[in-house]
């Protein structure tokens, strides 16, 4: 097994090494950057963003792993949280050309795939409602923010609307989100296919997937 | 800055000690003529209507109306000159005029390029028998330096740091150590209010072949490499970022006597821990140093048996809980409080350290040195020296610099990691993926956060039960070979990465 730490910073993101090699890694595509395996990738899956009450109404039996770390201060690095977030110019100096169309320090969920790299500002998901179905790949994806932690995430799905009532999105092919569970007309719980997807900041997106399309937003000619 | 930056008409206000150095960095960072205000020192412990009194009162710099200055300074439209940014040039020769040896003593003190104590005098013949201690070229780039965040890195070679460790009485053996410390980038005299110092510590064979301290009297002045090298780190440190002048490049309230010196060895063979680089994925037989920034002090004592415990503990409750202390303890007295710190603080030095490049480090070379003290010490008759500049030599051309944040340390007592000078210099020859650039890699952020390498889970609900979680406790949720597995998010912000191996297959989860 190779153990994978902190390394440092690349496009004001945390760059991995493995401690076998010293190749550096991307944490968000899992791509060897530099070193021996280059040309190697992790493969990546999912994390999903939820809290006690979700997991345990996905899964009952799923388990937890507690650190003995205390809890540091998030984002070491950056300035106050939310819209007035800043990076520190350590952090600046690695940055590469950014892509202005969004704030830099922008919230949004991050959704790729072979053919696909789109970004949806939170901005935009609150103001339609908090629930949007788009397309990915030629398939019918729900965006929403999750009623109880507040993260965007996407799910495949075969409905053409979505409702949110401020509990619950309700989807026009008789099925529903429910504490971030799909769930059927018959209330059980349904399994859930989700693409690629990442809640990250506009910079830190746009510099890994370069010239992402923008959910709510028209390209100029 | 960076909300003039952003077009807002904006006025910094700042108590009047920092002028001269609020007006050094907007220099630094191409603005000079960025609107400042100031008020009296202090703020701080002031009542409502003492702080009023400051508003309504005068700039102390200026010495017109606080309001005014702020009003104008919003309101005035922007000159030719504002709008126009800087550029600057600075350079030093690289020999200096040769003169007499007091006289050039007092140039390096006049010129800050010293501790204020005694230096040996960079001559051409004491530099070229220190470069004698490394194999790599004079003009090879060793790394870079800044005082603080907020001010450039400065570049340097090899000979710049061969002069400084000159400077400081250091051996030619004692350069790959210095070397690697002057690679860390981390200064050893870093500009904060807070007066941090940095230690370094030094693992490995190395320690013996050059006979550093690691026993009686390890962290004072009692052992010819401690002292020198820690001397000399803290010179070059000095020198090769830009300056640490008091109220322009250095803002340290109390000072800290630790930026003289403070470099030791670790007691390896008495420890009862795996030694430090060991602990970090180095070799018993590879040599390393590693460097800790802080605002540290000494406990010198924790009196009788019965109290001593108590005592201990009240020294950690003055340190930071969420950041990790760094514990340097008399190894006599270690064995006796090993079951507290081996079980709530023995990994909380967490920080990466390097291997330190060998070169033509021997025996063999010390004899040599000797008799080049010799020789030396017969030149010092000589009434006229030709010496090294210490200073960095720069000859940059013209630059428009570009608008940059000041923002306020957030950082205090972490550990911050040593780049390795060999690492540097293998690097280039790696491969690179095409999208990456390693020019724009900064180690800036290594070691802040440690991974979680997870050995146990529980059932959550089970934790839910214990108290441990609440209902709405944040969660990393990642599939594993036994099943969902849940991170907390906010240890997860912590530690970024967790690994571990489910059914012998790996896994992990990065945030």
């Amino acid at each position: 097994m190779h153990h994978f730490v902190n390394a440092g910073l690349y496009d004001a993101l945390f760059v991995m090494q493995d401690t076998e090699t010293k190749t550096l890694w991307n944490h968000i595509t899992g791509e060897a950057l530099y070193g021996e395996l280059v040309g190697r990738g992790l493969p990546i899956s999912n994390l999903l963003q939820v809290d006690v009450r979700q997991a345990l109404n996905m899964d009952p039996d799923v388990h937890v792993a507690i650190s003995d770390r205390p809890v540091l201060g998030r984002m070491r690095g950056v300035g106050p949280g939310g819209p007035n977030a800043q990076l520190m110019p350590m952090f600046i100096e690695t940055l590469g050309v950014e892509d202005t169309r969004r704030p830099r320090m922008d919230m949004g969920l991050g959704v790729w795939s072979e053919q696909t790299r789109k970004y949806y500002p939170v901005e935009t998901l609150r103001e339609r409602g908090k629930a949007v179905i788009d397309t990915i790949d030629g398939k019918n994806v729900l965006v929403y923010l999750d009623a109880l932690t507040s993260t965007p995430a996407a799910v495949f799905v075969e409905a053409t609307e979505a409702r949110f009532d401020g509990q619950e999105i309700f989807l026009d092919n008789d099925r529903l989100l429910r504490s971030g569970v799909l769930v059927g007309a018959d209330g059980q719980p349904l399994p859930r296919e989700q693409p690629q997807q990442i809640f990250t900041r506009w910079y830190g997106f746009a510099l890994t997937f370069p010239d992402p399309e923008i959910y709510g937003e028209t390209r100029e000619p | 800055m960076a909300l003039e930056q952003a077009g807002v008409p904006t006025v910094a206000v700042h108590t009047h000690v920092f002028a001269r150095l609020v007006r050094s960095v907007a220099l630094a960072n191409g603005v000079p003529t960025t609107r400042q205000a100031f008020v009296p020192q202090p703020i701080v412990g002031r009542s409502a209507a003492q702080l009023r009194d400051s508003i309504e009162g005068k700039d102390p710099i200026s010495g017109r109306p606080f309001i005014q200055e702020v009003i104008e300074g919003l309101s005035a439209p922007l000159s030719e000159e504002d709008l126009e940014g800087t550029s600057f040039q600075r350079s030093t020769p690289r020999v200096l005029e040769p003169d007499t040896e007091d006289r050039v003593q007092a140039l390096f003190n006049e010129n800050h390029w010293t501790d204020h104590l005694p230096v040996i005098l960079p001559t051409e013949e004491r530099v070229a028998r220190m470069l004698e201690g490394t194999n790599h070229a004079p003009d090879e780039v060793v790394g870079k330096l800044r005082p603080t965040m907020f001010r450039e890195y400065w570049e340097f070679t090899v000979e710049k740091v061969a002069v400084n460790a000159v400077m400081a009485g250091a051996h030619p053996e004692y350069l790959p150590v210095i070397l690697a410390l002057a690679a860390s980038g981390q200064t050893a005299r870093s500009s904060s209010t807070n007066s941090f110092a940095t230690f370094s510590v030094v693992n490995g064979p190395i320690r013996k072949e050059i006979e550093m301290g690691d026993g009686i009297g390890a962290l004072g002045p009692y052992n010819h490499a401690n002292a020198t090298i820690g001397r000399a780190y803290s010179l070059l440190s000095l020198n090769l970022q830009g300056g640490s002048v008091p109220g322009d490049t250095y803002m340290g309230s109390l000072g800290n006597w630790y930026n003289y010196s403070a470099t030791f060895a670790e007691a390896e063979e008495r420890s009862p821990w795996t030694p430090f680089h060991v602990q970090h994925g180095f070799d018993q037989i590879e040599s390393t140093a590693s460097v800790f920034f802080g605002g540290w002090y000494t406990q010198a004592g924790y009196g009788p048996r019965a109290t001593w415990q108590e005592k201990f503990k009240h020294s950690f409750a003055a340190s930071e809980h969420y950041l990790p202390p760094v514990i340097v303890m008399d190894p006599n007295l270690v064995p006796s409080v090993t079951f507290l710190i081996l079980r709530r603080y023995s990994k909380c030095d967490s920080n990466h350290n390097q291997t330190i490049r060998r070169d033509r480090v021997s025996r063999g070379a010390c004899r040599n040195r000797r008799q080049c003290d010799k020789e030396l010490a017969m030149r010092r008759t000589v009434r006229s020296l030709s010496l090294f500049s210490p200073y960095l030599s720069l000859s940059l051309p013209p630059r428009r610099l570009i608008f940059r944040r000041l923002l306020a340390a957030v950082a205090r007592v972490v550990l911050i990691p040593l780049a390795a000078f060999a690492a540097q210099t293998a690097n280039a020859q790696l491969t690179s993926a095409a999208t990456f650039d390693i020019k724009r890699f900064s180690t800036a952020g290594e070691g802040w956060f440690e991974t979680f390498y997870v050995e146990e889970t529980e059932p959550l609900q089970a934790a839910l039960d214990a108290g441990k979680v609440k209902a709405d406790t944040a969660l990393l949720v990642t599939e594993t070979a036994a099943g969902k597995l849940a991170l907390l998010r906010d240890q997860m912000a912590y530690h970024h990465i967790a690994q571990g191996t489910v059914d012998g297959k790996n896994w992990m989860a990065t945030f």
